[in-house]
């Protein structure tokens, strides 16, 4: 071939590369963008104790409910679902029982609950709150424990996530003068 | 002359190459590419059996639940069936901003069409299983007017519902007794009909409702057969998850894309509209109560409640399911303030036919449904969760037209499209 016609054929290909539209950058807003000022959660009130040992933990009823919906995710969002809960006061983990989370199915969760020192609980009393922290909704179902399934283990139905985003779920656990809670966090897509 | 002849064909295969490079060929992402999948109609799985309903996957109770479908003997004036509000031409909805039976109905008859998916029927998740849906209009005095000893009645007296009921449920009883089996007599509003109920014995009352009961089962039966069809979305994703440059500028051109992302990002659409479906099959406030005329309506605040005591509930003696299986009805939420003003998210497949919009069809259009969620109005009633979109009115179009490719055929045998023959 002559270096004339190489010469066109290269610049054929420089002329498809430079009229290929440049990629077009993930525009993904993440689609939990609204918030609603003047809406409160409304959770049912946590059966247990008051605290007796000089802290006091976080009201019972909803965890956004004395904070307006946050505008961003943080960055460094802690997506542990192993914690020691806000006071210290007990080890709690969960796993999800659909694995991965998906949203729009029923599905269940088992929760972990012992002593910091890995002693499990099984009298826990459990509630269960949360919801979408950028929306100020709650959890669109209420699930609860319905089952002990024993070494510290508790079976917790009517879990249903009903969009993407990022939802927290805030559980409270009481055992005798004992009452703390933990919020974890999770992200569907 | 040989290099003249390369100029002139490369020139020409760069002029080809610029012209035929696809305008409409995008570049998503690959987290867009799994969200566009979550919406692709290949992404619906197989319909899970209603363990509500035994005979849900009987072909025989399907044959039957289309005779009644589209049987306006069922009905308090014999001139109302369900196909009356459920027009299979219409997508299953009947054209009109509010459903009119023999009286009318507050609310805008919704696509039948897919819902065998849904966990809860009504624009308020009064019922949680199609077959309990389906019995709902048949005692409503504006919509069917009837009651379930006429019902049950005719079925007996029918030769052809006679032998096809017994064939799937096994024998009706002999209903002939006027007096044990009064000819309009139902747990309803009406004095006389409920008098008439009242006056039955508990076993008779039993025995008529459970033949009601396996009426909704057989009209269940055939409505989990009528699903959607793959529409120009589908195909358009199809190209994209394929890397078909030319199959994506033949399905979606400039502006359903942008429509689109509009749809999948700035418009917020897929907070509630997301899966196969477009819906979450939940419930929520979006404002409508502002929109003028709108009937003052609580929707999931109080269907909730109807739901946990309803006679034919999951958790029924009519339901064929266990206590396990009855999760959404066993965790539904039912207080808050989200549930007040609360209302079903419809699907958004088919939206061409099945015009006017929302719970009360308050709106006509489709630029008229976007156009509210842009401006987001203040809800009268509860408080709307939505906040302005800031969309302009070119990408109002956009959106709209990237809507409109949501129109597919329904998936159903092509007999059960029509009135039965």
């Amino acid at each position: 071939m002559s270096r004339f016609g190489t010469l066109v054929i290269a610049a054929f290909f420089v002329s498809i590369f430079s009229l290929t539209p440049p990629p077009v950058a993930a525009k993904m807003a993440a689609s939990d963008g609204h918030t609603s000022s003047d809406e409160k959660m409304k959770m049912p009130k946590a059966h247990g104790h008051s605290d007796h040992s000089g802290h006091k933990p976080t009201k019972m009823h909803g965890d956004h409910s004395e904070q307006k919906p946050v505008k961003k995710m943080p960055k460094d969002l802690d997506m542990a679902m192993d914690k020691l809960s806000e006071h210290g006061k007990y080890k709690v983990s969960m796993t999800s029982r659909l694995n991965p989370v998906a949203i729009n199915k029923m599905h269940g969760w088992t929760l972990q609950v012992s002593k910091p020192d890995g002693t499990p609980i099984d009298d826990a009393k459990v509630k269960i709150a949360g919801g979408m922290p950028m929306h100020g909704h709650a959890l669109p179902t209420m699930p609860r424990v319905t089952k002990g399934l024993g070494e510290g283990k508790y079976l917790v139905e009517g879990v249903r996530f009903n969009m993407a985003g990022w939802w927290k779920l805030k559980i409270t656990i009481g055992t005798g003068h004992h009452m703390d809670n933990v919020t974890f966090s999770l992200v569907l897509k | 002359m040989q290099w003249k002849a390369f100029t002139i064909a490369g020139v020409i295969a760069a002029f080809f190459a610029a012209t035929a490079q696809p305008a409409q060929v995008q570049d998503w992402s690959g987290a867009e590419r799994d969200i566009l999948k979550s919406f692709w109609i290949g992404s619906l799985p197989p319909l899970a059996k209603d363990p509500s309903n035994h005979v849900g996957d009987n072909a025989n109770a399907a044959k039957l639940g289309h005779k009644l479908f589209f049987d306006k003997r069922l009905s308090g004036n014999g001139e109302v069936a369900c196909a009356t509000c459920h027009q299979p031409d219409k997508a299953f909805t009947d054209g009109l901003p509010l459903a009119q039976g023999m009286g009318a109905v507050p609310r805008h008859s919704p696509t039948i069409i897919g819902t065998a998916y849904s966990p809860w029927f009504f624009w308020d998740g009064r019922k949680d299983s199609q077959w309990s849906q389906a019995l709902g209009p048949m005692e409503s005095p504006v919509e069917h007017g009837g009651t379930r000893t006429h019902f049950a009645k005719i079925l007996v007296s029918d030769p052809a519902y006679h032998k096809a009921y017994e064939d799937i449920f096994g024998v009706l009883p002999d209903l002939l007794d006027n007096r044990r089996f009064p000819s309009a007599a139902a747990p309803i509003d009406d004095a006389t009909a409920r008098a008439a109920w009242t006056g039955m014995t508990a076993a008779d009352r039993q025995t008529i409702t459970r033949i009601y009961s396996n009426m909704g089962k057989a009209i269940s039966a055939y409505e989990r057969l009528i699903l959607p069809g793959p529409s120009r979305f589908d195909r358009y994703v199809e190209a994209v998850l394929n890397d078909d440059a030319n199959a994506q500028e033949q399905f979606f051109n400039k502006d359903e894309i942008d429509g689109l992302r509009l749809f999948i990002g700035k418009g917020n659409c897929t907070q509630c509209h997301n899966g196969p479906l477009l819906t979450n099959n939940d419930f929520h406030n979006t404002g409508l109560s502002s929109i003028a005329d709108t009937p003052e309506d609580v929707g999931r605040a109080a269907g909730v409640k109807s739901a946990k005591t309803d006679e034919f509930s999951c958790l029924s003696q009519f339901s064929d399911a266990d206590d396990g299986d009855c999760g959404e009805l066993k965790f539904a939420k039912v207080t808050g303030a989200e549930l007040v003003g609360s209302f079903k998210t419809p699907t958004l497949r088919n939206l061409t036919q099945t015009a006017p919009y929302m719970h009360a069809g308050q709106l006509s259009t489709l630029v008229a449904v976007i156009e509210f969620y842009n401006r987001a109005p203040t809800a009268k009633l509860g408080h709307s969760e939505l906040l302005p979109l800031d969309l302009t009115a070119r990408e109002v179009g956009q959106m709209e037209k990237f809507l409109l490719t949501l129109d597919g055929p329904i998936s159903a045998p092509r007999d059960y499209l029509a009135p039965p023959r």
